[in-house]
């Protein structure tokens, strides 16, 4: 099991290493001076030069890509060419609030949209069902924006329960939160309504009820226990997709998280940011992929067995 | 059956809340404040919006129109400006200018102290103006002046190579603020995220991407501000920002998006200000290269372009049409000059003259957004009916900015300018010959006459002879078209009517918040 788990951990190095190539490269090759975004278009061509040069922007792609893998791997991300504060504390910096948003909207996903998958599932072709089925169809397809903006409107101008934007309090994310949790909710009730249907025709559900087992321990401790594994790929994914900066989220209620350092960053050419902050998203899906694995092991024995063997 | 009902009821739930939350927000949501959030309940905090995060605190090292609002409350110019071009003595008591023009010497306020305790000296004065002169960044502006020297501990002295006309201007420019040296050296590179200043309110706290904090200087040279704290608020997303100035957590915005305007300014209890902006919107042409290298084409493009539809069209009537250059707020701002009228038959009759009766295609290079893309388009109907095919090329502003100011590669575009001088001077830099090389004339016009007169202007001290000058300048650059001004945009600024002292919007996008307070 260790070995397995080692075994991942070095196949990520390839990973990171594929990745930073790819986004320095588009990086390098995209129009667009640095230099010039931060000293503005009023500034002489010397000074423009001067600062290219300062920064190694003039050596060889393959000079400066050397140079900045050999400082990554030491932990030295470089500096924002914009703020000349050091990359890994800009990220560092903003990483609560993306890390509060994510979980929070992934706990509404889990708590809320498990159970409703479940009774749809267990309720099949009920009126209970296809309200749900419904619900999740509507939240799948209402653009994230436009419900960030309604329910601001309607919770924090109109009711005034909640503050409106920002990210001081807990109480600031509870908006953002459902904003989030609503959309991705949608894609965690179908796969749990329709894991669970697919597990509940099986022989040995039959079996179960046939022995007069209760029907909370059967759809608990056999079914769902059973279809447990695509519902917790689909979260897992959703999860290290909002790690990765829920961009729009962040814009509409004005917290300072990695999504929006991220697209501000790609604005200002700023590169050692774009490149940190792609790094840092690329290793946190990584991470959260080799939990999510191994998280299968928990659940069925058999893959568990089958990670022991290496 | 059921299946339908379902859809039809979830439906109808969202779109009630949303209908009842709309209508809320249309008749004008008037400022309150949810519970749980400090600030303009208590009356002692101003919740001032910025719409990125500065770039950094450090006035001579940073050209960020973001970081010069906070900015604007930390520190002091020796002298300042105000909206009608009067200057005013700030840390100078007193200033002087030699017989040939060359020489300002300053007398200085004594007894000022920096956020530090310091007290501020000639040193500091010193320190930082060089600064100025030396960063790369400020040179624009500094470029024309010489040196700096202290005379006494009361006493400073700036050198200019000529008679420069618009030295003051520089001097109470927000790149020549007064920094403490001690501070500086303390610490060089945090002194960007923490600055030192003699100004109404002092740092205290800066969180990356969210806030600016800062609280009255006791111990401020002049009159004690009226409002304690004043907190500078990021919100990248302009509609995110109007929602919060309506939830009452952000009490000052400048700026405000176009299809805000008119709620506010019906809105009882909304101060909304406007004023025209130090700059204008023009259409460039690339005057040595190309097919606009021919001035009857560029001037058919004057002829045939319509500014008052434009300023319909792209800006919604909230805009000034200017034939000129220099933006009217400007000093030395010619009043009478008139563009060209539309006359469509003179534009195709030049468009013949030059060798083009049936027209020509062209590509329009032009940065995203709708500040550019919106008026380029009105242009492009406009050229056509004079049979000028114009292609539209979209790019990222970085982009645009290598392309256009950069390279040079491009025959024609639309470029949105504000100038950091406040006079006439700020044109020479882009209008000027010399500076095609190493400067900014990225239109690549060289006009002997117009150099000579651009010269001139800087070396003019008499404000009388200068209007004069730039008057001159405008006309030429009419009558050669080498550029095509089409409009001058407005400047915005709201405020709840409780907050007094917001009387008018800053044309260059700077306000004092120690003029500001609270009524209750």
């Amino acid at each position: 099991m260790i070995r397995y788990i080692l075994k991942r951990l070095l196949m990520m190095i390839p990973v990171l290493i594929g990745v930073s190539f790819v986004i320095f490269t588009i990086l390098n090759f995209t129009p667009g001076d640095p230099a010039r975004m931060v000293l503005g278009d009023t500034a002489s061509y010397e000074d423009v030069e001067a600062l290219r040069e300062e920064w190694g922007l003039n050596d060889p792609f393959l000079v400066r890509y050397a140079n900045y893998v050999g400082d990554a791997v030491r932990g030295d991300l470089g500096k924002s060419y914009r703020t000349n504060v050091s990359v890994v504390e800009e990220i560092v910096s903003r990483l609560p609030y993306t890390f509060t948003l994510a979980l929070g909207a992934t706990l509404i996903m889990v708590l809320l949209g498990v159970p409703i998958g479940i009774l749809s599932a267990v309720k099949q072709y009920s009126f209970l069902d296809t309200f749900c089925t419904a619900v999740a169809l509507l939240l799948a397809s209402i653009p994230l924006f436009w419900l960030g903006l309604m329910i601001t409107l309607a919770f924090s101008i109109k009711l005034k329960w909640f503050p409106a934007t920002g990210a001081d309090t807990l109480k600031h994310f509870v908006l953002p939160w459902i904003a989030l949790g609503a959309g991705s909710m949608a894609n965690v009730i179908r796969m749990t309504r329709s894991s669970m249907l697919e597990v509940i025709r099986s022989d040995y559900i039959r079996t179960a009820r046939a022995k007069g087992a209760p029907e909370k321990k059967v759809v608990f401790k056999h079914a769902l226990r059973n279809a447990i594994l695509p519902i917790i790929t689909v979260i897992g994914l959703n999860f290290g997709a909002l790690l990765g900066g829920a961009l729009i989220s962040e814009q509409v209620f004005a917290i300072p998280g990695l999504g929006t350092l991220l697209i501000n960053s790609v604005r200002m050419k700023d590169a050692p940011l774009v490149m940190g902050v792609v790094l840092f998203i690329a290793l946190a899906a990584s991470v959260v992929n080799l939990l999510v694995d191994l998280s299968y092991a928990a659940f069925d024995p058999r893959i568990k067995s089958q990670y022991a063997k290496g | 059956m059921k299946k339908f009902l379902a859809v039809v009821l979830a439906g109808v739930m969202v779109f009630s809340l949303a209908a009842c939350s709309g209508g809320d927000a249309q008749t004008g949501g008037t400022p309150t404040t949810a519970d749980g959030e400090e600030g303009s309940k208590t009356k002692n905090t101003l919740n001032y919006g910025l719409s990125a995060d500065p770039a950094g605190l450090d006035p001579q090292t940073t050209s960020d129109g973001i970081a010069s609002q906070v900015m604007a409350q930390v520190f002091d110019n020796l002298v300042s400006r105000d909206e009608d071009g009067n200057y005013h003595a700030e840390l100078a008591e007193d200033w002087v200018v030699s017989e040939d023009g060359t020489e300002l010497t300053f007398t200085l306020r004594q007894g000022v102290k920096f956020h530090n305790g310091e007290t501020m000296t000639a040193d500091d004065v010193v320190f930082s103006i060089n600064r100025a002169i030396e960063s790369s960044i400020t040179k624009t502006i500094t470029s024309n002046i010489q040196s700096v020297e202290k005379i006494d501990d009361n006493t400073v002295k700036v050198t200019l190579p000529f008679p420069y006309g618009a030295a003051l201007e520089c001097i109470s420019n927000h790149y020549l603020v007064i920094i403490s040296q001690k501070a500086y050296e303390e610490d060089p590179e945090g002194f960007n995220t923490n600055p030192v200043g003699t100004g109404p309110y002092r740092f205290v706290s800066w969180e990356r991407g969210s806030k600016v904090t800062l609280e009255r200087f006791e111990e401020y040279w002049g009159d004690p501000a009226s409002i304690q704290n004043v907190v500078f608020k990021v919100y990248t997303d302009s509609s995110t920002a109007v929602l919060a100035f309506e939830a009452g957590e952000l009490d000052f915005m400048y700026n405000v998006p176009q299809v805000d305007r008119a709620k506010f300014l019906d809105t009882e209890t909304v101060n909304y200000v406007e004023a025209p902006m130090n700059g204008n919107a023009f259409i460039l042409f690339n005057n040595r290269d190309g097919v606009f290298s021919d001035v009857r084409v560029r001037q058919a493009v004057t002829y045939a372009v319509d500014r008052d539809a434009i300023v319909i069209g792209a800006l919604e009537g909230v805009g000034i049409p200017v034939s000129v250059i220099v933006s009217p707020v400007a000093t030395g701002y010619p009043e009478d000059l008139q563009g060209n009228p539309r006359d469509l038959e003179k534009a195709k009759a030049l468009l013949a003259e030059a060798g083009y009766p049936n027209g020509f295609s062209v590509e329009m290079k032009i940065a995203q957004g709708d500040m550019y893309k919106k008026p380029s388009e009105i242009i492009q109907s406009q050229l056509a009916e004079i049979g000028i095919d114009v292609q539209i090329s979209l790019m990222e502003k970085s982009t645009w900015s290598q392309e256009v100011i950069t390279n040079r590669n491009y025959d024609m575009s639309f470029e949105v300018a504000t100038y950091a001088l406040n006079d006439g001077d700020a044109i020479y830099n882009f209008y000027h010959s010399d500076k095609i090389d190493n400067g900014l004339n990225h239109v690549l016009c060289a006009i002997p006459e117009l150099d000579e007169l651009l010269d001139a202007g800087k070396r003019t001290t008499d404000q009388e002879a200068r209007n004069e000058i730039y008057r001159q300048v405008c006309q030429i650059i009419l009558d050669q078209a080498v550029v095509c001004p089409v409009y001058t945009s407005y400047a915005s600024a709201m405020a709840p009517n409780t907050l007094k002292g917001l009387d008018r919007a800053s044309s260059v996008n700077e306000y004092n918040v120690k003029d500001f307070s609270w009524s209750e």
